[in-house]
């Protein structure tokens, strides 16, 4: 073999497959489709949160990729092995939580921790020490799993995954009917992971939940992946759509951004419906709110701003009320005032300018952050399977 | 290393290695790194308020009621008859202990998994169906043998009333063992299948209470009556006359036919398949969930035409009876497998294809993995040479022993083995056509 062979040959093995690859999965409960042609990567490293309405097939997307499923059509590979042809080698790899998981209770925390260890064939048994360590549970390992309350058995189920040291953690609705506190602690975790080198891949449908941890998103409607990518980018593309509808440009027109179903991995050819029922789901058709002179704007774009200022706010709000961009002014207690507007950064710090320079004092400004809610509601329906 | 027991875990020895260094590793690692599944199921028991309770209660129970029998009887009757009343009324009693409460523990420890949805957790650890079976098998034997050790003292009471040996107690509690082994693998075997425990164990004891009833009946009561004739010194009509049998009974042909072969394959053949069972259905989808069944099938199917066609050796008087009877059992046998085989999947799967072309698989396995022609092709073939071997015996019996009759019942056994041939195959075409025309697809 000549040395351009070998490279050839050694070429698919240098490339590194992404830790999460989806292809055209397709899964059907009866008559139903529950899964349709959904493509998706997630890269080594990343948060990635799996974003959908109860029902839109988010769990048995998950369980597929955690090989308790068969696909019925299509290919999911975990760091490049196929999970419908190799699932003992993914369950290596994997570390799979499901939403409200069982626990042993008559066993103490430590004991359940060994018994899994010993059940993933652990050999080294300072493992157990260590996951007790990583995740804050020390102080309860001689406490029986049943005294646990909720937050502590998720994380529990969290430290039972760990215990294999996976590459890859599948974590379906992890917060779900926690607690404030546990959600934070939680979240803390999944970042404390993340730095350890875990490709995180996370399911929710309480976005504030998934915007602080992801670094991308994929959300899914009625069984189809509306749009996967970082959350950043979407919202650029989402703005720059925005602006081309503003001039006039409909999606497909020359010079118009691309629409956003085309978020999802561009290298994807769409694959045909296993049966006949492989109608294309139509594109959502924006919200709209109407402003103050009249005008429908998507809902989406609709920004809003908290201000708080020195004095009655009541008495600030005639200096910025029907200004351009601005869509509505409400006072709230203690001087806060809620401004709701369209635009952008630069917006939000001449409102703010033209503030001091009237002589307001302000004492905090807030803009809203979660792109993901507004990219979340200009992506989908909101109807159910 | 194992977490639980903190133990370290020998590395397994090079095949090179002699085989008794082998076994020692293996012994040694079954002390040091046991099933998991067992020591956690175990640590869970232990933790169960209930049941020393339980078995308090039911060890005296019987002590109560042995000592009445005991007082009642000895009024009247000399104490060797009151020993062996006692005998045959506390493994009577035993018996049914073992065999409802024993498929009832088991019952509950695979379906409680899935309804307590541990299940998944337990199965992504890469355990696999065979290790967790094994666990779940060991530890429900366990509570049971824990059953069976608190009635030892209750057991030995007969003895010291005299009429049964203490061989006899002893062959007794080793039988009880053994029932417990196929109790606890039946209810398994049921667990496997569901997924809510309350139903495995409600489904599990409407089965289990009347066939253990029919084997205590038909295997017990009545079977002594026929013992009787063989063996004078069982007692006619004795439930428990097995443990008796084998401290009685002459040594020979018969002790071996009935007393040996039988016994281990009337116990081992259904516990091995009972095992299959389990293992099958905690497998998925397309995991390879044919081959242990089949080459149970493979095994069992010879074992038991031998043993259906060995005591008509022993029963010269009516050979053609006897034939018959051993025909019309392996006859039941193959159309329950045609039945079991009808739940085959279509062929094998892509993942098991995949995995039989990487592993280099030989043409005999793959004919006892997945598919439903392979399995009925092999249950026509072995059915039809099973059947046909028993009929060649009957022949060769009848007309070697001679007699008027001879000719006439060769006759008979060549027809009514014909008969059951030509229905076992027509059985067998017939469930693989509903199969290959059913709509059913198993689903996880």
């Amino acid at each position: 073999m000549s040395q351009s062979e070998l490279w050839v040959a050694a070429a698919p093995a240098l490339v590194q497959a992404p830790a999460i690859r989806v292809r055209h999965l397709w899964h059907r409960y009866g008559a139903m489709d529950v899964l349709r042609d959904v493509s998706l990567e997630v890269g080594h490293g990343e948060i990635f949160g799996f974003i959908g309405p109860n029902g839109a097939g988010k769990t048995t997307t998950i369980r597929i990729m955690a090989t308790l499923l068969d696909p019925m059509a299509g290919r999911v590979e975990i760091d490049g092995i196929d999970v419908s042809v190799d699932p003992d080698q993914v369950r290596k790899i994997i570390g799979y939580m499901p939403d409200h998981a069982g626990v042993y209770d008559r066993i103490t925390v430590r004991e359940y921790l060994e018994f899994f260890a010993d059940s993933y064939r652990v050999t080294n048994l300072g493992v157990v020490d260590a996951v007790i360590e990583l995740t804050d549970l020390g102080n309860l390992q001689d406490r029986l799993v049943a005294a646990l309350s909720k937050g502590m058995k998720q994380r529990l189920g969290l430290a039972r995954i760990l215990l294999h040291d996976p590459k890859i953690l599948i974590l379906d609705e992890p917060a779900s009917d926690l607690d404030p506190r546990a959600r934070i602690e939680i979240r803390d975790l999944l970042l404390e992971l993340r730095e350890l080198g875990k490709t995180i891949f996370l399911s929710s449908h309480i976005l504030t939940e998934l915007s602080d941890v992801c670094t991308s998103v994929g959300i899914l409607e009625r069984g189809k992946l509306v749009v996967a990518g970082p959350i950043g980018e979407i919202a650029e593309r989402l703005e720059e759509q925005r602006a081309a509808q503003a001039v006039g440009l409909a999606p497909g027109d020359p010079g118009a951004p691309r629409p956003i179903q085309a978020f999802v991995p561009a290298a994807v050819e769409p694959a045909p419906a296993p049966a006949a029922d492989g109608a294309p789901v139509a594109p959502p058709p924006p919200a709209v709110v109407t402003t103050a002179g009249g005008a429908e704007i998507p809902a989406a774009t609709r920004k809003r701003l908290r201000l708080r200022v020195l004095g009655d706010a009541r008495v600030v709000m005639p200096l910025i009320a029907g200004g351009t961009g601005i869509l509505g002014v409400e006072p709230g207690p203690g001087g806060q005032l809620t401004v709701y507007y369209v635009g952008n950064d630069r917006f939000v710090a001449d409102v703010v300018r033209h503030l001091v320079a009237s002589g307001v004092g302000i004492v905090g400004v807030e803009p809203e952050r979660n792109e993901l809610e507004r990219i979340f509601l200009e992506v989908t329906r909101g109807d159910l399977q | 290393m194992s977490a639980q027991t903190g133990r370290p875990t020998l590395a397994d020895a090079p095949p090179s290695s002699r085989r008794i260094d082998r076994a020692r590793i293996r012994v040694e690692n079954l002390k040091n790194d046991p099933n998991p599944i067992w020591m956690r199921e175990m640590r869970q028991a232990a933790r169960l308020g209930r049941t020393p309770i339980i078995l308090a209660v039911i060890t005296g129970l019987m002590a109560l009621l042995i000592c009445a029998v005991g007082g009642v009887a000895s009024v009247k009757a000399e104490p060797a008859k009151v020993g062996v009343a006692l005998f045959h009324t506390f493994f009577s009693l035993a018996f049914a202990v073992v065999t409802w409460i024993g498929p009832a523990v088991a019952a509950s420890t695979i379906a409680s998994e899935r309804s307590g949805r541990t299940w998944e957790a337990l199965s992504l650890t890469g355990l696999g169906p065979t290790t967790i079976a094994q666990g779940k098998f060991l530890a429900s034997l366990t509570y049971i043998s824990l059953y069976i050790v608190m009635l030892v003292p209750v057991g030995a009471l007969p003895f010291l009333f005299g009429g049964v040996s203490a061989t006899e107690v002893l062959a007794a509690f080793a039988l009880l063992f053994c029932f417990g082994v196929l109790s606890v693998a039946f209810g398994l075997s049921i667990s496997s299948q569901f997924s809510s425990s309350a139903v495995a164990i409600v489904v599990t004891l409407l089965v289990a209470i009347p066939l253990s009833l029919m084997v205590y009946l038909l295997g017990g009561v009545a079977l002594s009556v026929a013992v009787h004739d063989l063996w004078p010194a069982i007692p006619k009509g004795a439930p428990v006359w097995l443990p008796t049998a084998y401290v009685r009974a002459e040594l020979g042909l018969e002790y071996l036919a009935f007393l040996v072969l039988a016994p281990l394959v009337v116990i081992g053949v259904p516990a091995w398949f009972l095992y299959e069972v389990t293992v099958a259905n905690m497998g998925g989808v397309s995991d390879d969930r044919s081959s242990g069944i089949r080459r149970w099938f493979l095994v069992s199917a010879p074992a038991f035409c031998v043993a259906a066609v060995v005591p008509t050796f022993a029963v010269p008087s009516d050979r053609w009876a006897a034939t018959a009877i051993a025909l019309s059992l392996m006859f039941i046998f193959l159309t329950t497998m045609a039945f079991v085989f009808a739940g085959e999947p279509l062929g094998p799967s892509r993942r098991v294809l995949i995995h039989w072309e990487r592993r280099g698989v030989g043409r005999l396995r793959r004919y006892l993995g997945p598919g439903i022609t392979r399995a009925v092709s092999l249950l026509m073939i072995l059915g039809t040479l099973c059947l046909g071997l028993q009929m060649a015996v009957g022949v060769i019996l009848e007309l070697t022993a001679g007699g008027p009759l001879a000719h006439q019942n060769a006759t008979r056994v060549v027809a009514f083995g014909g008969y059951l041939v030509g229905y076992c195959l027509f059985l067998a075409g017939l469930s693989a056509w509903t199969r290959a025309r059913s709509w059913w697809q198993p689903c996880s």
